[in-house]
């Protein structure tokens, strides 16, 4: 709690509530709103030159996919979580043996849509994030690494956006 | 037969025309942080529950409330954790009968210390095959799990012991524990090694046994794995150098709407002809245990109906081969009626991505000129919450 009063770190939760299809008629995207989660410092959801890093994960018992994403400290980014059977947990825990909880969602059902956390991290370091709600026999092995780089010297945080797939492995 | 049908056919029919909650829901407001939805907590309680109705040929029906299993978990801090299991199997259990088992399948404690290593202790699965840890019903198609990972993995397997697991890096994942080994004279002709499990029972600990399981999810769509367990069986029958080795390699890939899984498992049983000769001397009877036992299946599904809903519609088919006699000791004839292969091809109907209908046929094939293998049909219900 004190780490998130001194405000090293913003995080906010977007919730997307599905898109709209008729047969094959696309209509649009229904996006109700973004929710803070209760970090003080503001969060700049990207520039126009600068968005936010999208990282897609899927959850599926009992993996996470990819299972070690890296970004960089003070880097924007959006964590898109999907899952491909039941609800899951995602819960990100402060690095070493800190144990903060940085964030921590429901990841909806598979076809209810995807849940969008996003994620600004200033300490660099190992976080490990991991499935937070009791999803079977092997729950507890649902675990990944969240790896936060030291920003270069003279880097905006931001940089060039990246392709989605750059920065992470499985 | 007729009533189960039609209740079926209600169930996917009240699934059908349930709203449309992927259309229907953008009117949910978020939940606020503190909230269930959001914290992912689900209480206390999670767990699964499997109901049948078996139609084998020339024979009645059964119902059969299979499995009533809840899993409870509990944190100490957050690398600390406790996760349980526990399992009434066929709904009744009676002293001294032949009915339900109640079961502790899973009891542990784990010291999450870092992603490449962790320690586990307490009553575990062991890490072989596909379906041992992961047998929630929805995770499968058919009502009844496979031949494979019943009489060559005798699923649920579970022991008691301690070991660690981790994920190396670039997908690789293991798991090595030491267990209590497996009790040699109750294994048979028809079922192999699963009589033999302690079940962490007061088990007998003269030697460990040892398991292990390497799993890759390095390459999209496809998760591959092999694991193995070996100890000494022994410890029944003195003076027999019983040992089981039990190797096999699985994989699962999925793309798009097709998902394919295959499995092979072998079983080795060292010793098994004075084994054998020694259980005769105990009860009259010689059990022609195998010195070797073998199967594999594959198995094809596709989601037939998947407009993006929670709602699906898969089909499968699988083949499976297994003979639980594959290789006899010197001196010992194979019985013919457990060389067995078998054609399952269903449905699985999910209203829910937790809650699956499902209704397969079975068509079991053996060698035996004289006794006839089952074939019939399964409806069944299972869910997860």
């Amino acid at each position: 709690m004190q780490r998130l009063m001194r405000g090293t770190w913003t995080m906010w939760l977007v919730v997307h509530l599905g898109t709209l299809h008729l047969g094959t008629l696309h209509l649009g995207t229904v996006h109700l709103g973004t929710v803070h989660l209760g970090t003080l410092a503001p969060w700049h959801p990207g520039t126009l030159d600068q968005p936010p890093r999208s990282i897609r994960v899927n959850a599926e018992r009992f993996s996470f996919t990819p299972s070690k994403i890296e970004i960089d400290a003070g880097e924007d980014v959006e964590i898109h979580l999907k899952s491909d059977d039941t609800s899951h947990g995602f819960r990100i825990l402060g690095p070493g043996r800190d144990e903060a909880v940085i964030a921590n969602v429901a990841i909806p059902k598979r076809g209810k849509g995807e849940i969008v956390v996003p994620l600004k991290i200033e300490k660099p370091g190992r976080y490990v994030f991991e499935c937070s709600r009791m999803c079977g026999a092997g729950h507890n092995f649902m675990r990944g690494e969240l790896v936060v780089r030291e920003r270069a010297a003279g880097s905006s945080g931001g940089g060039v956006p990246r392709p989605l797939m750059e920065g992470y492995d499985r | 037969m007729k009533l189960l049908l039609r209740l079926a056919i209600l169930a996917i029919y009240a699934g059908i025309c349930a709203p449309h909650e992927a259309l229907a829901q953008p009117a949910q407001p978020p939940a606020p942080a503190s909230s269930e939805a959001a914290t992912g907590r689900t209480g206390p309680f999670s767990g699964y529950m499997d109901f049948h109705f078996n139609k084998e040929e020339g024979r009645d029906g059964v119902l059969d409330f299979h499995r009533f299993v809840l899993l409870f978990n509990h944190s100490f801090t957050t690398r600390i954790r406790f996760v349980g299991e526990l399992e009434l199997e066929h709904a009744f259990v009676e002293g001294l009968e032949e009915a339900g088992e109640l079961e502790l399948e899973q009891a542990y404690v784990d010291f999450l210390i870092s992603r490449p290593f962790n320690v586990r202790a307490g009553m575990m699965l062991v890490p072989l095959g596909i379906i041992n840890e992961r047998h929630e019903p929805p995770v499968f198609n058919g009502v009844e799990r496979p031949f494979v990972d019943t009489v060559i993995i005798p699923t649920t397997w579970f022991e008691a012991g301690a070991g660690i697991h981790g994920e190396i890096g670039r997908g690789l994942r293991y798991r090595a524990f030491a267990m209590a080994p497996l009790d040699a004279i109750e294994f048979s002709a028809e079922e192999g090694i699963r009589g033999g499990v302690q079940k962490g029972a007061e088990a007998n600990v003269r030697n460990f046994a040892f398991t292990g399981r390497a799993e890759y999810i390095g390459i999209p769509d496809l998760t591959v794995g092999a694991g193995f367990w070996t100890g000494d069986s022994s410890f029944s029958v003195r003076r027999i150098d019983t040992k089981v080795h039990v190797g096999e390699v699985d994989a699962r890939y999925q793309r798009g709407r097709l998902e394919l899984r295959g499995q092979f498992a072998h079983v080795g049983i060292g010793d098994a002809g004075r084994l054998n000769d020694a259980i005769e001397r105990l009860v009259g009877i010689s059990p022609n245990i195998a010195r070797s036992l073998r199967g594999f299946y594959g198995e094809a599904a596709y989601r037939v109906w998947d407009a993006g809903s929670p709602r699906d519609l898969v089909a499968f088919v699988r083949y499976e081969n297994f003979d639980t006699q594959h290789r006899m000791p010197d001196g010992f004839l194979p019985l013919k009626e457990f060389d067995r292969d078998a054609w399952v091809g269903g449905l699985t109907y999910y209203p829910d991505p937790d809650v699956a209908v499902k209704i397969d046929y079975v068509h079991v094939r053996n060698q035996s000129g004289i006794v006839r293998a089952p074939r019939g049909v399964n409806i069944g219900l299972g869910w997860w919450f």
